[in-house]
């Protein structure tokens, strides 16, 4: 296992609890004092923040390194997509919403189903999940009729929030997609704070830590990675339904290179520490819409190195890093942290 | 009668290639319980070696020759840079070994652009076997295959250095003690497991589509070939490879190639469960 042991989240301290609410403050403004495209890409990045995030509750806290995270993104796309072209009523969207989050859960159930009581666990997890990737691509392009093939999903009608019938907006409104993707983030973030916390993130912790050691104490080991691997699932379907309105619902979602940018992003953030999610995702992306206009080839070519420097030298990423002893003892001598 | 023929023929000719590319999947694996990512991108640099050959318009057999030397100088680089210092933490060398996969391949696509390469053909024409004809190099390979993997078995059972590979798998820190040089065993058991795989890129390049990204696909594959045949059995390589490579030749007649590839992936999956240790394995860990 990894040699680095991941700490819970220190109890807030008031500087946590300053830095988290300005932070909130900033999002909240940003429509006001930045451009329209400038809050459909802060949207955007939100929500691969999200969907980092729901691998960072299997890889980060279960020790689960899923390689085809991006099925269940895509498949949360595709399923608003597709429910929202067959059911062209109003109040559509929240059915719409609903199955984008239940059907890559559902698929997650059968896959982890399979996998977790087939022993499947450690490398050869990352390794069967990687072929599953490159099956579920092909199925998306032969069931063209139904997903557009390799031209992608188009052609559904528009969709709406508010109350349906009565007030309704349009979800391709950048402020509308850009408070969803804010509210998202915001409810996972909690929501999975939440869950690592409880009784339920100690039986995760202590599977990730000793596998052995946890069933022997009683711990129906692939039951529990069966229900936290269909939650993140879940998760990373919600955060492809928040994706639909801000990109294009396309193949390449699905793809291994998705699936390894978000294992970049988690692991650049920081695994195992939630918000970390979010940094690496952030910071990855914005690097990457500065540079890769330029220079694509040779930015993918950074990020693989960057990627090997972190996995060999810096396990903990940038939340890792800000976390670390020293700078603790730094900001504790000045009174800034408890 | 010949339908069925070329059927076994195909589907023995798939076999022998995911068994190629394979191989050194599960040696590698059986000796430093690590998985290489980048192993379909040393099978990529195999296929790419014979594509340059062919560009500069010497014999694309330089090319077959040229590729384990490279690819297993490529393996080696990688071994002592990035997976020994990651021995202890084998997801952290999944990890790593998947960063220098997206590192080779965008290597290769700043120095031969993103577009297909040619291979020269080094086969042409057909053999009559059992009255109808075959591709000759489909049967070649058939035959290279079957003999690298009886080098491999000598290599492993019969050698002495397949003697301290096998005595660092079963205990690494007993067969240094015992004098067994385990730093360069590793080294040349990665080496060798590259330049196979090269190898296979090499004599299957006229065959596939080369470009960047044709290394993904054979990757899954091999790596489920794996899994399915038992995990930590040479043998099991070769049982898994049949199965494999027998299931979609059967399926493709019936189906599109591409249902083909997804059905036997998602058989794979369900096989797992039903036989964890794999079709070889008594029983794993």
């Amino acid at each position: 296992m990894a040699s680095v042991t991941i700490r819970p989240a220190p109890a807030r301290p008031l500087a946590g609890r300053l830095v988290a609410s300005a932070v909130l403050l900033f999002l909240l403004v940003f429509p006001a004092i930045a451009s329209d495209y400038e809050v459909g890409l802060l949207g955007k990045f939100l929500v691969f923040g999200i969907f980092a995030l729901s691998l960072d509750l299997i890889w980060g806290f279960s020790g689960v390194v899923n390689f085809g995270h991006a099925i269940f993104f895509g498949a949360g796309a595709y399923a608003m997509g597709i429910l929202l072209k067959a059911l062209p009523f109003a109040g559509a969207t929240y059915l719409a919403m609903l199955g984008g989050v239940l059907f890559p859960a559902l698929l997650a159930l059968v896959m982890g189903y399979f996998l977790f009581y087939g022993r499947v666990s450690g490398v050869f997890f990352g390794v069967v999940t990687l072929a599953l990737t490159g099956a579920a691509h092909s199925i998306i392009i032969v069931n063209g009729s139904l997903t557009g093939g390799m031209n992608g999903l188009y052609g559904y009608p528009e969709p709406k929030l508010g109350i349906p019938g009565l007030w309704e907006i349009s979800w391709y409104d950048a402020n509308v997609s850009y408070y969803t993707a804010v509210i998202g983030s915001v409810g996972c973030l909690a929501f999975s704070r939440w869950l690592v916390k409880s009784d339920f993130g100690r039986a995760i912790g202590a599977i990730r830590e000793n596998e052995d050691r946890a069933a022997f104490l009683g711990y129906d080991v692939p039951q529990i990675k069966l229900i936290i691997f269909t939650i993140a699932c879940a998760m990373a379907g919600l955060s492809g339904v928040l994706y639909v309105p801000i990109g294009f619902i396309s193949p390449d979602l699905i793809g291994i290179a998705m699936s390894a940018s978000v294992l970049v992003w988690v692991a650049v953030g920081g695994r195992g520490t939630l918000i970390g999610a979010f940094i690496g995702a952030l910071l990855v992306n914005y690097l990457q819409t500065l540079l890769s206009d330029a220079f694509v080839v040779l930015w993918l070519l950074l990020v693989g190195l960057f990627f090997i420097l972190v996995v060999l030298f810096w396990p903990g990423g940038i939340v890792g890093l800000a976390r670390h002893e020293s700078l603790r003892a730094w900001l504790r001598k000045r009174g800034l942290v408890a | 009668m010949e339908p069925v023929l070329i059927q076994l023929l195909n589907g023995l000719s798939i076999a022998t290639i995911l068994i190629l590319v394979s191989l050194g999947l599960a040696v590698i694996f059986g000796m430093l319980g690590i998985i290489n990512l980048a192993h379909g991108e040393f099978f990529m640099l195999g296929a790419y070696c014979v594509a340059t050959a062919t560009a500069w318009g010497v014999s694309p057999w330089w090319g077959i020759a040229a590729a384990p030397i490279v690819v297993g100088l490529v393996g080696m680089a990688a071994q002592q840079t990035i997976i020994k210092p990651l021995y202890r933490r084998p997801l952290d060398t999944l990890l790593a070994t998947w960063g220098l996969s997206i590192v080779i391949r965008q290597v290769v696509r700043l120095i031969y652009g993103s577009g297909q390469m040619m291979a020269g053909s080094l086969i042409t024409g057909s053999t009559h076997i059992f009255g109808f004809g075959y591709p000759t190099y489909r049967l070649f390979i058939i035959l290279v295959t079957a003999a690298i993997v009886a080098l491999t078995f000598l290599l492993y059972f019969r050698s002495d250095f397949g003697l301290r590979i096998r005595m660092v798998i079963a205990n690494r820190s007993m067969a240094g003690a015992l004098g067994v040089n385990t730093q360069s065993t590793d080294l040349w058991a990665f080496g060798i497991a590259a330049a196979m795989v090269g190898f296979a890129g090499a004599i299957m390049s006229p065959l596939v589509v080369i470009n960047p990204e044709m290394g993904l696909e054979y990757l899954s594959r091999a790596f489920i070939v794996v899994i399915i045949g038992g995990i930590g059995h040479l043998y099991g390589v070769i049982a898994g490879g049949v199965a494999f490579g027998g299931a979609e030749a059967a399926l493709s007649f019936y189906l599109r190639p591409v249902v083909a590839q997804i059905l036997v992936v998602l058989i794979a999956v369900v096989l797992i469960r039903v036989r964890p240790q794999g079709l070889t394995g008594g029983s794993r860990g």
